[in-house]
């Protein structure tokens, strides 16, 4: 759907309100949701479009998913945990999931930021390297 | 066999370390060349992004939740959803000597099939141009071959001087005629020993231009011989505007490396008007706002920040030049145009052809009441000064009273005889394409003139007179050519000389 | 005899001599007058254009020699400068073939060189082909045993190092 700049304003002004010390708060968002459809305006899907893209932008940018061959060890997953709290802030969730095409290690992405340690993360750079 | 082991092992080893961290994205939206990426939240401007197979884009809007990125290469391979890497990288092209003799495209890679380049410095495509104290002024000539320019209009290494005119008039031959004067200089240079003389290369970069035209420049230069002192940069008709946008920038950064090594070297950028067009296409796909024409608001700044890249740069900070010579095709003869007015105020003079003057025969059809080189005669062979000194005065005239002539009024002698010299000296102005003459041979045959020896020969005749007269000194004099080459000043021993020469060509002349 | 029977004699009469004498002296004076002066200029005249012919003719011959030793004296230059000419024609056409001999051995050794580089060029590309494939068959092989080989070890030892990476 193409929404116009003055959807995308409204939008983003409605997910400022959402935010409480910079986090996301789930009340609040189903409160402006509401608010919106009852409203009734004609922009009313651009406006809610946009604010879910936003929302989604907002949820990858605190969630860790971490990609894995074998199910990581209790340890390694907690210091990871850490890692990650320390770096993003403490409100990052963590998922884990499972995908065997890497072979081997872990690959940690959080928002646009990738941590690839597996093995077939080496093995395509040293691919394109020939 | 070995070496090749040893490579393949010593790359699997570096292998083993794997790589830090990195910032992804994925393509939101892809099409006309852009592509709108959700994520790459490190991405800078002017940033190279991977697209995978072997595609990079190049970053151009930073907006608040994703970043719009123009595809240099192949982007019929990429699809929505696709993973994007930044690089940390800005978009280097490969420069140095190994380029030369070689045709590339904007990324630095070759397209004439003669194997990679081999290159390992690379410079970024944007530079920020020379401030004003590195900069040196200009006072050496650059010997276009053209009598017409290199009497009149003298180009000196470092200017930027713009060649414009309507379609068909002769932009790029005059550009072609330098490129192979260079060559035939720097050849002559090289034969005889001659450490003190500069050589100069050449760049030529066709923005936008068909691929048949590109073809049929390679060949004339390749039949001169000015290849091996030559670099084309090409992105034809056919290559994306995001290409056609990049590539004066590409032989830019080329040229800047040789200004930056103590060398010289001209750059021939064909044309930017294809390339204004070009990077409106490109601004109004990335949804920036368009202004007068449709060009976006930063369409002087495009040119302003490629042209004044060329310069010439004191000793201490590379003791190299890098001319440039813009080609501007106006429409209808109206270079009150809007990139036009715009080019015009950023160089340092203009070589204007004229439609009608072409139609004449009179080629090249350089107006000389129009155009100016604001460098002038600081960047002219002494002796050249000497001889062509009144001749831009004598034209103008010249063209005044041809007004009253036309009106068939009698005449009183002293009139009748600036315009009989007029048109000599236009007639002698004339010159056919791919033949530069030397600027030794165009001090003989100007001092000719205007010492009146071609005032008796009939004007239908008097370039039969001039090339006679010059395969006279290039056949049976070439050491009074050596001497005043040599001494760049014509002393009156050489005028002297010139005279005994010049009668006795007229006297044998029928 | 006396005087004027000597007179008698002869019949001369003092009168008619006289009148004679007078009639003789107009007639010589008219004579003179219209007759001598002007035969005699032109007799003059004739004389002094006899000369002037004369002298004409002396000058013209000397001219004639004049222009017959400036004859004799541009033939020989002309002859001179002929040799001149073909002298230097000989030598442009010595240098133009100089030229043109350099200009094959040039290109001659160009396309030589030409050669060479397409050879060069050609093993090159082999090379890199083959390097490509070499590298290519090393990941493939890799990738279908390394998944088998590695232990649980291993696999907490590259976890730990992402761990690692993430907490630096």
């Amino acid at each position: 759907m193409k929404v116009n700049k003055r959807a995308k304003r409204d939008a983003k002004q409605l997910f400022h309100l959402c935010l409480v010390n910079r986090l996301l708060a789930e009340n609040r968002v189903r409160h402006v949701v509401q608010r919106v459809v009852t409203a009734g305006r004609r922009d009313g899907p651009a406006i809610l479009s946009h604010f879910r893209r936003l929302l989604r932008l907002d949820r990858a940018r605190h969630t860790a998913i971490i990609e894995s061959v074998t199910v990581v060890p209790a340890d390694v997953q907690a210091a990871i945990e850490a890692g990650l709290m320390r770096r993003y802030g403490p409100h990052v969730t963590t998922t884990f999931a499972y995908r065997p095409a890497l072979i081997a290690g872990v690959r940690i992405q959080v928002g646009s930021d990738v941590y690839d340690g597996s093995v077939q993360a080496r093995l395509t750079a040293l691919e394109k390297s020939f | 066999m070995s070496n090749l082991l040893m490579e393949i092992e010593a790359q699997i080893a570096g292998a083993r370390t794997a790589a830090a961290r990195q910032n992804v994205g994925s393509i939101r939206e892809l099409g006309d060349g852009v592509a709108k990426i959700e994520g790459l939240t490190d991405a800078m401007l002017n940033e190279m992004i991977d697209l995978g197979d072997g595609v990079t884009g190049l970053v151009l809007n930073l907006e608040e939740t994703e970043v719009g990125v123009i595809i240099l290469g192949d982007y019929t391979q990429l699809k929505e959803g696709d993973e994007a890497r930044t690089t940390g990288k800005l978009l280097q092209v490969p420069v140095g000597k190994s380029l030369l003799g070689r045709v590339v495209n904007v990324l630095g890679q070759p397209l004439d099939g003669k194997g990679p380049i081999k290159s390992d410095i690379s410079y970024p495509v944007e530079k920020i141009a020379p401030g004003i104290m590195r900069r040196r002024s200009v006072d050496q000539p650059v010997q276009t071959g053209i009598m017409a320019i290199d009497a009149m209009i003298p180009i000196g290494r470092g200017q930027r001087e713009l060649i414009i005119g309507d379609r068909a008039t002769g932009k790029t031959t005059i550009c072609i005629d330098t490129i192979i004067s260079q060559a035939e200089l720097n050849k002559a240079a090289e034969a005889a020993g001659d450490s003190s003389y500069r050589p100069l290369y050449c760049i030529y970069v066709a923005i936008g231009q068909k691929q048949s035209t590109v073809a049929r420049v390679i060949a004339v230069l390749e039949e001169a011989g000015a290849m091996p002192y030559s670099i084309i940069v090409s992105s034809a008709a056919s290559d994306s505007a995001a290409n056609q946008y990049l590539v004066p920038f590409a032989g830019a950064a080329m040229g800047e490396w040789f200004m930056d090594n103590g060398m010289d070297a001209l750059i021939v950028y064909d044309d930017l008007s294809k390339h204004a067009v070009a990077y409106r296409q490109v601004s109004l796909v990335l949804k920036r706002p368009s202004g007068r024409e449709a060009y976006p608001g930063d369409v002087f700044y495009l040119h302003s920040r490629l042209l004044e890249r060329a310069a010439r740069v004191g000793e201490k900070y590379g003791n190299g030049s890098l001319t440039a010579l813009p080609i501007i095709e106006t429409q209808a003869g109206d270079v009150s145009a809007y990139v036009p007015t715009n080019v015009i105020s950023i160089t340092d003079g203009q070589i204007y052809l004229e439609t009608d003057l072409f139609y004449q025969g009179v080629r090249p059809a350089i107006s000389v009441g129009l155009s100016v080189s604001r460098v002038g005669s600081a960047a002219q062979l002494k002796a050249m000064k000497q001889v062509a000194g009144q001749l831009k005065g004598e034209l103008a005239q010249f063209r005044e009273l041809a007004a009253f002539a036309q009106f068939g009024s009698d005449l009183d002698a002293k009139t009748q005889a600036q315009i009989d010299r007029g048109k000599r000296i236009m007639e002698i102005f004339k010159q056919t394409q791919y033949r530069p003459i030397p600027v030794e041979v165009q001090v003989a045959v100007i001092w000719a003139v205007q010492n009146g020896y071609v005032d008796r020969v009939p004007v239908p005749r008097v370039r039969a007179f001039q090339s006679t007269f010059m395969d006279f000194l290039v056949t049976r004099h070439v050491e009074l050519l050596a001497t005043i080459k040599r001494e760049h000043t014509l002393s009156d021993a050489l005028k002297a000389e010139l005279k005994t020469v010049a009668d006795a060509f007229t006297q044998t002349w029928t | 005899m006396r005087p004027e029977g000597i007179l008698a004699t002869f019949g001369v009469d003092w009168s008619h001599l006289l009148a004679q004498v007078v009639s003789f002296g107009i007639v010589c004076v008219i004579l003179y007058r219209f007759a001598y002066r002007p035969v005699l200029t032109m007799l003059d005249v004739r004389r002094q254009q006899i000369a002037l012919g004369l002298a004409n003719a002396e000058q013209i011959k000397a001219e004639l020699a004049r222009t017959e030793a400036q004859r004799q004296d541009v033939m020989v230059q002309a002859n001179a400068q002929a040799n001149i000419l073909i002298e230097e024609a000989r030598a442009a056409a010595a240098r133009v073939r100089e030229q043109q001999t350099q200009k094959a051995i040039a290109a001659a050794e160009q396309i030589t060189i030409n050669a060479r580089e397409a050879a060069a060029r050609e093993h090159d590309r082999m090379l890199a082909e083959l390097k490509r494939e070499v590298g290519r068959l090393v990941v493939q092989a890799t990738t279908a045993v390394t998944g088998k080989i590695l232990t649980s070890e291993d696999q907490r030892r590259l976890a730990e190092e992402t761990a690692r990476r993430v907490a630096a």
